[in-house]
């Protein structure tokens, strides 16, 4: 049960998009076509998850245990970054549809605060390890959730009569608040 | 001193294992029929730092003189 309060809240109501605002760059860029954001979305929820099955036993068990906990950022950075070019490498040589459908926007994914962000939480609070990659796997789903239904939206709105001046990315922003707003009503859900 | 050699050594390693990762990706080509839809997912566009969502400064200046601001 502890688990899924976890994923649900990571997914809903502490969502890295709307409540922490973590990973706006690419919600926002690539939230126009409905195709990209469905591979963003997963490819995310995959980098998400295989950075918080090395980064938390690394602090844990490396970082912690030498007294050198202070470089984890650094540390993060540079096992993501290596993470998303191993998975890329991968993907290019087993499956290229899979590459096409989501292995082009893992090179995105290497500077995606999201990522680093969720990362740096999970060893911020004491929690288990299972506890850590629901949290990771909660977060991945949340910004899938959230991009699609902000890009099903913006396509909408394309066609909607927007005042000229709020054309565009002013409409978008608009639509996030909100957006964040609403997903605030959740916050007593668990 | 041997703490700051631990610290040392295992950032040159991670720097190593990137620096590893990286040219090994780098020297797998793009298959190519993913090649337009890589072209695609890089584009200035996926960052809404050019014409997908957002404009450059000089553009922003025109479009508010158009309308006025």
């Amino acid at each position: 049960m502890n688990l899924l309060a976890i994923l649900i809240s990571a997914m809903l109501i502490n969502n890295i998009v709307l409540m922490q605002f973590l990973g706006l760059c690419s919600f926002f860029g690539v939230s126009t076509k409905m195709k990209s954001v469905v591979g963003m979305g997963l490819a995310v929820i995959v980098v998400i998850f295989l950075a918080a099955l090395i980064t938390f036993p690394l602090y844990r068990y490396v970082l912690v245990e030498l007294n050198i906990e202070y470089i984890d950022t650094i540390a993060f950075i540079l096992v993501i970054a290596s993470l998303v070019q191993l998975t890329e490498l991968v993907i290019k040589r087993v499956s290229k549809s899979l590459y096409k459908a989501l292995g082009v926007y893992l090179p995105l994914i290497a500077t995606n605060c999201a990522v680093l962000g969720v990362a740096l939480k999970n060893v911020a609070v004491p929690q288990t390890y299972p506890e850590a990659l629901m949290y990771a796997l909660g977060s991945g789903l949340g910004y899938a959730f959230i991009i699609i239904t902000f890009t099903a939206i913006r396509l909408r709105l394309d066609s909607a009569n927007v005042p000229k001046a709020l054309k565009g990315m002013p409409i978008a922003l608009v639509t996030a608040g909100l957006m964040a707003l609403a997903f605030m009503g959740l916050s007593g859900l668990i | 001193m041997p703490q700051f050699l631990i610290l040392m050594g295992i950032l040159v390693g991670i720097i190593v294992l990137y620096v590893g990762t990286m040219y090994l990706n780098k020297k797998v080509a793009i298959p190519e029929e993913c090649k337009t839809a890589y072209l695609e997912a890089q584009s200035c566009e996926s960052c809404a730092s050019r014409d997908g969502g957002s404009c450059g400064f000089s553009d922003a200046l025109e479009f508010m003189k158009e309308v006025k601001l």
